[in-house]
């Protein structure tokens, strides 16, 4: 039992972990890759060096100079992170009433509105053309991209709050805080979604994940400007050496660990009501 | 506390009528058992009383005051669940302050004033807990605190033994029995079980179909039951009832 877990755990890390190291290496032509330690891949993917070609610039921005040091930050790239935080945004601010009303309410046309929430679940590519039809002045703007992201991810997002709050008590809660004297809003926001915290975390971790991920939307509605991550990921991986390709599969693999850390501590801490 | 008098309520959900003119006072400081089988109507009574229900016709009074329109919020009625609902959010002691903190009461009396009455219900040393690591029994004298902690003028209480252990059911019957009639709280206690009806309530009303069937004193149902239905449900599984301590 527990050989076959770390035989199939060992399975699946094999691959992020070689890649990991590879992308320090100059060279990888057979299984292994050689060339030990360069930091020439990663400083190529994040646009230090000179670039070349298709390698643009990550617009590096300087965030503050102090005393013959200057910090900066790859501006552009902030900013595709940022669009997918955007899209999660949106989800939350749709997605935790849509699946509380679910979860909550019987009415009429409940399982419509349960099914319309997943239906975006549709390809990216589907979605990205239909959208272009519908909002041509949408088209390679970055609200165009945010708006996207969240509808495509939408479901994600409903799926774990509802299950979440299908878990618990919801209306014995709910009922247990009105009749202590809070209104429902104040229920809402102090009792309601503070205990879907989990629920609401995850939900907001697959969105991200997923959405800076996209792909296929992404390829089809960008056009010009900061490139969401999927794309830039892509134009590292079909233009350049392996090794290369591994910096920039790394790079993204270390936003997606940041990201979900700090989606975590953002909910556990962000959602604590004690004081 | 306060008198709670129900007048002639009914309640209907499409074709059903879940409540079907009850009418029922429960005296200051009584508890007033509701005992019927699942579907007969007694957890609507109940939440017509929290203010959950509006019902179809009918009028709830606390004392003097009709409540039938007032929202949940501000009836200030306790409620306690068979599923304790405690927030896990919170700790022990802020799931008791809750209501407390909700009328505005300050940090430090809301912390006494909880910290008083988990003492009282033998919890006083949870306080700082995360409920999710008590027993069932301590959540649900936890649940009982949060409720008494407002000093409701009725403490209404669905099922809030079913689900526990009957070891555990006996020694919290007792307890809180006690501790209610200390209090001389209001109560509206909402059950299946016979036994338990009849060592924790001063009257008891049995209902059936929406309706009440008899209204009376343990003694009184139990005895001479009213109607067929109250002197099969009241004797069903209990033969060996304890009428030693009367």
């Amino acid at each position: 039992m527990t050989a076959t877990l770390l035989v199939v755990v060992a399975f699946l890390m094999v691959p992020v972990v070689l890649t990991f190291v590879g992308s320090f290496a100059s060279e990888w032509s057979g299984v292994v890759p050689s060339g030990f330690v360069t930091l020439q891949n990663w400083r190529e993917v994040l646009g230090l060096a000179a670039s070349i070609g298709s390698q643009r610039s990550m617009g590096w921005d300087t965030l503050f100079s102090l005393g013959g040091v200057t910090v900066a930050v790859p501006s552009e790239l902030l900013f595709s992170v940022g669009l997918a935080l955007g899209g999660v945004f949106i989800n939350l601010l749709v997605g935790v009433p849509i699946a509380y009303a679910v979860a909550r309410y019987e009415f009429r046309g409940d399982e419509w509105v349960n099914a319309i929430s997943v239906l975006p679940l549709v390809p990216g590519v589907i979605l990205g053309v239909a959208f272009l039809r519908a909002y041509p002045n949408l088209s390679g703007t970055s609200f165009g991209l945010i708006v996207g992201y969240s509808l495509l991810k939408a479901p994600f997002m409903v799926m774990a709050v509802r299950s979440e709050f299908e878990s618990m008590p919801l209306r014995r809660l709910e009922e247990s805080a009105r009749s202590l004297g809070a209104s429902w809003p104040r229920t809402f926001l102090t009792v309601i979604v503070p205990n879907a915290r989990s629920g609401i975390v995850s939900g907001a971790i697959i969105c991200w994940t997923l959405a800076a991920a996209e792909f296929n939307f992404s390829y089809i509605v960008w056009a010009k400007g900061t490139q969401p991550l999927a794309l830039f990921l892509q134009r590292h991986i079909s233009n350049s050496s392996f090794t290369k390709a591994a910096a920039a599969v790394s790079m993204f693999f270390c936003i997606i660990v940041a990201i979900t850390v700090l989606l975590q501590q953002v909910g556990s801490r962000g959602f604590d009501t004690r004081g | 506390m306060a008198r709670v008098t129900i007048d002639s309520i009914r309640k209907r959900y499409g074709e059903t009528t879940a409540v079907d003119g009850v009418s029922l006072t429960v005296d200051d400081g009584e508890i007033v058992g509701v005992l019927g089988p699942s579907g007969c109507g007694k957890t609507t009574t109940l939440r017509a009383v929290a203010g959950f229900e509006t019902p179809n016709a009918g009028t709830v009074a606390f004392d003097d005051r009709d409540v039938t329109n007032v929202p949940p919020e501000n009836r200030n009625v306790g409620l306690v669940f068979q599923e304790y609902a405690l927030f896990d959010n919170m700790t022990v002691r802020e799931n008791v302050a809750f209501g407390l903190k909700m009328r505005g009461v300050g940090t430090a009396e809301r912390r006494d004033r909880a910290d008083e009455l988990l003492e009282m219900l033998g919890i006083g040393g949870m306080a700082a807990r995360d409920p999710t690591t008590l027993s069932g029994g301590q959540q649900q004298r936890v649940g009982l605190a949060r409720a008494l902690a407002i000093e409701p003028s009725v403490l209404l209480l669905d099922e809030p033994m079913t689900g526990l252990d009957a070891k555990l059911k006996a020694r919290l019957r007792d307890e809180v029995g006690e501790l209610l009639s200390a209090l001389d709280v209001t109560g509206l206690y909402v059950t299946h079980d016979q036994e338990e009806a009849m060592l924790m309530c001063d009257r008891i009303a049995v209902m059936n179909d929406g309706r009440l069937e008899q209204v009376g004193t343990p003694r009184e149902v139990y005895e001479s039951p009213a109607t067929e239905f109250v002197s099969e449900f009241v004797s069903l599984d209990a033969p060996e009832l304890p009428f030693v301590q009367w």
